[in-house]
């Protein structure tokens, strides 16, 4: 039983670190709580959801039409809540942003209509046993893809000169910018990958759930949130395990407690963080030292 | 031949002008020394010229081409680099990882020697390659910030205050680090409070008061001069 939840919690967790990832990224370069980022992974889900039913795409084909869909969904982010609004006003472009969410959310529900909606059946959904421990091939697809995923990224982040371009930025504008580094473009980049990143795990969401709603961002939204409190504002790996964390514990919650407990827990997790450990579990820096 | 020249310029933040129609010029090879009070705007003044702030009015050439108002990844580009006020290294990078930053803009293969030569002239970056930078000394961040903007091989070197908040040995030993970076014939824009050091290995210093420059000589002659003695070195008038 425990090992099941804990596969169960590696499930939840990677499509949770999937969306921090994303926040902490776009936080890292802006110190900007990127409000429409939920809605980004929607907006991937429904794409994925529309190339498979009207497309006749296969999983490979929804996964690749969702990235590019939602890389340009960052784009158009970039140019139409960020870069417009002054930088004189920290706040102005989280209010733009969440100006964006509303945007966003509205065209999908006239779009898609308020209902949730079935995913179809986009793998052939094989079950494994292994002991006491049953897998799905859907889930197994699922974690690679995250996986594979984060491990990427986490190498691009580490190793090439655009990722070494991010973390400069991160660290200040200023310094960035009189070693030569583009800040804009750097900016763009970022809301490129994270908005890409959110479009795949939409799609997974929706191959792993089977059903999705125009609604689903804000979830989504907030509990992307709570693992990139945890994981420290803006650090990657941070997000990465973080979300695995936050997965386990809600299964685990779910499994042992009731599901009624499950939120009740994630909120606990976030308001102790915010009290004493507000740099995240692995001490990364605070938003004052920006 | 003149690597900077900068001509009647005005920059200031918002409404509020800070320089009021400065200019100066460096030639190849010179270490120029800018001193100034707490306010003067010098660090206005450098970070104008490296894009940061955009001038007013005025135009700043490098080489000839006028590189005012363009952006500061640009300039870097171009040849101009900076070490900002407080030591701007990178703190959750490595010491390594700093330098390359340091050669961002560039692309050849010969960075990874340059780092080796960077290590050799500064041993206490070698010995901490793989350490984040942020644990090491005041005075070791100060040279890695020196030998990070030296990766980028610039035409010209702007320096703020590198001595700022250091200890007497250590501003001895940056300041002896200019010299030779100096006689290795790169060409210097230092400014400085510390007047005293700043002055004697300048060939030409300039004293700027309320956003205006009001002195202009070379470096043994200002130290000389007795209003340059008293307000800025501390000596009184018998």
């Amino acid at each position: 039983m425990i090992y099941q939840q804990l596969i169960n919690g590696l499930m939840l967790g990677a499509s949770y670190s999937l969306v921090a990832i994303g926040y902490t990224l776009i936080f890292g370069v802006l110190g900007l709580l990127y409000f429409a980022h939920g809605e980004v992974f929607m907006v991937g889900a429904f794409v994925g959801l529309y190339l498979v039913i009207h497309a006749g795409a296969n999983i490979y084909m929804a996964l690749l039409g969702a990235t590019i869909a939602t890389a340009c969904l960052g784009v158009f982010a970039v140019f139409a809540a960020v870069r417009p609004v002054s930088k004189d006003y920290p706040l102005a472009p989280l209010i733009s942003t969440i100006g964006l969410t509303i945007v966003l959310q509205n065209i999908a529900t006239y779009i898609f209509g308020g209902q949730t909606v079935a995913f179809p059946e986009t793998i052939e959904s094989i079950l494994f046993h292994f002991g006491p421990v049953t897998i799905s091939s859907v889930q197994i697809f699922t974690l690679a893809v995250a996986i594979v995923l984060m491990v990427l990224l986490w190498l691009f982040i580490e190793n090439t000169k655009m990722g070494r371009a991010i973390r400069a930025t991160a660290e200040n504008h200023e310094t960035a910018a009189l070693l030569g580094v583009n800040v804009n473009r750097v900016v763009l980049v970022t809301f490129i990958l994270a908005s890409a990143i959110a479009g795949i795990a939409g799609v997974l969401d929706g191959v792993k759930n089977s059903a999705i709603s125009p609604f689903m961002g804000l979830q989504v939204a907030i509990k992307g949130l709570v693992v990139m409190l945890l994981g420290g504002l803006g650090n990657v790996r941070g997000a990465m395990v973080a979300g695995i964390l936050l997965g386990m514990i809600e299964i685990l919650t779910a499994a042992y407690l009731g599901s009624s407990m499950r939120d009740f827990f994630t909120f606990a997790i976030l308001i102790l963080i915010l009290l004493y450990r507000p740099t995240g579990l692995f001490g990364t820096r605070t938003i004052e030292e920006r | 031949m003149t690597v900077l020249a900068v001509k009647d310029l005005h920059a200031g933040y918002g409404k509020s002008e800070v320089l009021h129609g400065v200019s100066l010029s460096i030639a190849r090879g010179e270490i120029v020394a800018l001193i100034g009070a707490n306010g003067a705007g010098k660090t206005t003044l450098l970070k104008t010229i490296s894009g940061l702030v955009r001038p007013t009015q005025g135009s700043i050439e490098l080489e000839g081409t006028n590189i005012a108002r363009r952006a500061a990844h640009k300039i870097v580009h171009m040849g101009v680099s900076q070490v900002a006020e407080g030591r701007a290294i990178l703190n959750r990078m490595t010491v390594l990882e700093n330098l390359r930053m340091g050669a961002f803009v560039r692309g050849d293969p010969e960075i990874d020697r340059d780092i080796q030569e960077k290590f050799e002239r500064f041993p206490a970056l070698g010995e901490r390659r793989d350490r984040l930078a942020i644990t090491l000394s005041g005075g070791e961040q100060q040279m890695l910030a020196i030998a990070r903007a030296l990766m980028a091989k610039p035409r010209l070197l702007l320096l703020d205050e590198p001595s700022l908040g250091l200890a007497p040995m250590v501003v001895t030993q940056i300041f002896r680090t200019l010299r030779d970076l100096k006689t290795e014939g790169k060409t210097i824009f230092l400014v400085e409070q510390n007047a005293r050091q700043a002055l004697r290995i300048a060939d030409k210093g300039y004293v700027l008061e309320r956003g205006k420059i009001v002195m202009e000589d070379t470096g043994d002659s200002l130290l000389d001069d007795p209003e340059v003695q008293r307000t800025y070195l501390g000596k009184h008038a018998a």
